[in-house]
């Protein structure tokens, strides 16, 4: 459980978030979404203690970020951020993999079967042996996934993690997201598409470092006060599902098309 | 304005053991009436080919022409400055003090007098990016991550540039930010500045562009105005791509419809709300 209790962050005279209060539950899938500044990385930094509170506190799993171990924390809430390149650190794929297990002083057959685990799950098995210099920009942001999976965590913290992949890659990268949530893990994924954004189960959006909504993505889908300060063009499926009232329980493109099916018919 | 490309090939490191075959003979004309997306897959050969264009590279056999001049032999002056390109995060090749300064850079390397640069500068502001207006005095690297790019294909515009060519132009940006680019480019490319881009994303190709190329391979794969493609779009699947979503979601219920596929958003939806709504 990751808990915010008026937790703010300041850079100077500027708050980057404003006194945030909320709980995201075990296995929960949360989206965050909101125009450039509004606070969705700094929110990310303080689950994992990469930034601290400047006033309130935040809490994952009991663990205070300001007071308890960091490496406690970040076993528990893995993150991982937009450019593949800032985060590989490794030659080849499976010491990429290996490091974070290596760090969490695994045993040797723990780690190995860690590095072959966590790159099946990414499709990318058959590459444990490259060097990660030679991968294409969607392969290298899979071993960054297949890195923190490793870990084994309890919560994924993703920062935009296909805004710099093309549309193929992006939608592997959102598969792999769906199924670590299948697996009960929680995710918290920061993105600005919203056709990602509204595969979550509860969307959270921010403004000038405030929450100006916090609910599922059908009720987000009726605010068009919100949609409006966002400014962002809903992809035609979301379109649909809001001007026609669909009722879909993934606001996906296929589910939306066929309860599209079920009106009409 | 015509730029073509006759038989045009490209290999790296050509004749060493590490040599790739980017592009395989490619043959093509693009006209500056034209507003055209170039797709395809990582390693196609997209930049490869528009990166011929005004020469930063030099085709390892066939020829790339402007009005029918070959640019690479023939020395006529400022024939490869009329074509302006972008390259992918353009915004990371910002480096002057100011943003005046970095959007002047490259007019001062055209051998421009200072009240020529200077007309540059403020015209292609005025016409590209006019909130910059306020801002030119400051350092680029103050500037948002958009307002970043927009100074960027600024600094492009100001050398006036017959035809554009963009890598990715709106890569990285947020769907608002996007949509807002693709306007302004409308905009310039209606003053008749030609247009190409690469995109990896048929929906923008077709929302935005009215001619489509693919490359697979280091060859066109496929050339078709958005016209023609909207009759073939099985051309699309063959190619793997998946056609535009719009397209997707009015397929689904085109037999209920009786109506469809549709391209244009506003057609299907008018259709939508007429039998939902009666």
């Amino acid at each position: 459980m990751i808990r915010f209790e008026k937790a703010g962050v300041s850079f100077g005279e500027f708050k980057a978030l404003d006194s945030l209060s909320l709980t995201i539950g075990q296995g929960e899938f949360v989206a965050l979404i909101g125009p450039n500044g509004s606070g969705k990385s700094t929110f990310i930094r303080l689950i994992n203690g990469l930034l601290l509170p400047t006033e309130g506190r935040v809490t994952v799993e009991g663990l205070d970020t300001a007071r308890d171990d960091l490496f406690e924390i970040r076993k528990r809430a893995a993150a991982l951020f937009q450019n593949p390149d800032n985060q590989i650190v490794a030659a080849t794929v499976e010491d990429e993999v290996a490091f974070g297990p290596e760090n969490l002083m695994l045993p040797a057959e723990e780690i190995e079967k860690r590095i072959d685990d966590a790159l099946s799950f990414v499709d990318m098995l058959q590459y444990r042996q490259h060097l990660t210099a030679n991968l294409s920009g969607g392969q290298k942001q899979r071993v960054a996934f297949a890195s923190i999976i490793a870990m084994e965590a309890s919560a994924y913290l993703f920062d935009e993690p296909t805004s710099l992949i093309d549309v193929q890659g992006r939608k592997k990268i959102m598969e792999i997201i769906k199924r670590i949530h299948e697996k009960g893990k929680t995710v918290v994924l920061v993105s600005h598409f919203l056709e990602e954004v509204f595969l979550a189960g509860r969307i959270i959006v921010l403004h000038e470092g405030r929450i100006l909504f916090d609910g599922t993505p059908h009720s987000l889908l009726h605010r068009s006060d919100i949609l409006d300060i966002l400014d962002f063009p809903l992809p035609v499926h979301l379109e649909a599902a809001r001007r026609f009232d669909l009722e879909c329980s993934i606001l996906d493109l296929k589910n939306v098309a066929q309860a599209l099916r079920r009106r009409l018919g | 304005m015509k730029i073509s490309a006759r038989n045009l090939s490209h290999i790296y490191l050509y004749d060493t053991p590490l040599e790739t075959l980017a592009l395989d003979g490619v043959t093509l004309t693009l006209d500056s009436r034209e507003n055209t997306a170039i797709l395809g897959q990582t390693g196609s050969g997209k930049s490869t080919l528009i990166q011929h264009f005004n020469g930063i590279l030099q085709p390892t056999s066939g020829a790339v022409c402007i009005n029918e001049k070959d640019i690479n032999k023939e020395r006529v002056e400022g024939l490869r400055r009329k074509v302006g390109l972008v390259f992918q995060f353009p915004e990371i090749q910002l480096f002057e003090e100011t943003v005046f300064e970095d959007i002047a850079f490259g007019p001062k390397n055209m051998g421009w007098d200072k009240e020529k640069i200077e007309e540059a500068v403020v015209r292609a502001v005025e016409l590209f990016a006019p909130e910059l207006r306020t801002k030119m005095e400051v350092s680029p690297f103050s500037l948002s991550g958009g307002e970043k790019r927009k100074a960027a294909l600024c600094g492009v515009l100001a050398m006036e540039p017959e035809f554009l060519c963009l890598d990715e132009p709106t890569a990285g940006l947020d769907p608002g930010a996007k949509r807002d680019l693709f306007m302004r480019l409308g905009d310039i490319h209606r003053k008749g500045v030609g247009l190409v881009f690469i995109t990896h994303d048929i929906n923008d190709a077709m929302a935005f562009a009215d001619r489509i190329i693919i490359m697979a391979d280091g060859r066109v794969a496929l050339d078709r105005t958005r016209q023609e493609l909207m009759k073939e779009v099985s051309l699309l699947g063959e190619l793997g791509f998946a056609p535009p979503d719009i397209w997707i979601l009015s397929h689904y219920v085109a037999d209920l419809l009786e109506e469809g596929p549709f391209f244009e958003e506003q057609l299907f939806f008018d259709l939508l709300g007429k039998r939902l709504y009666p």
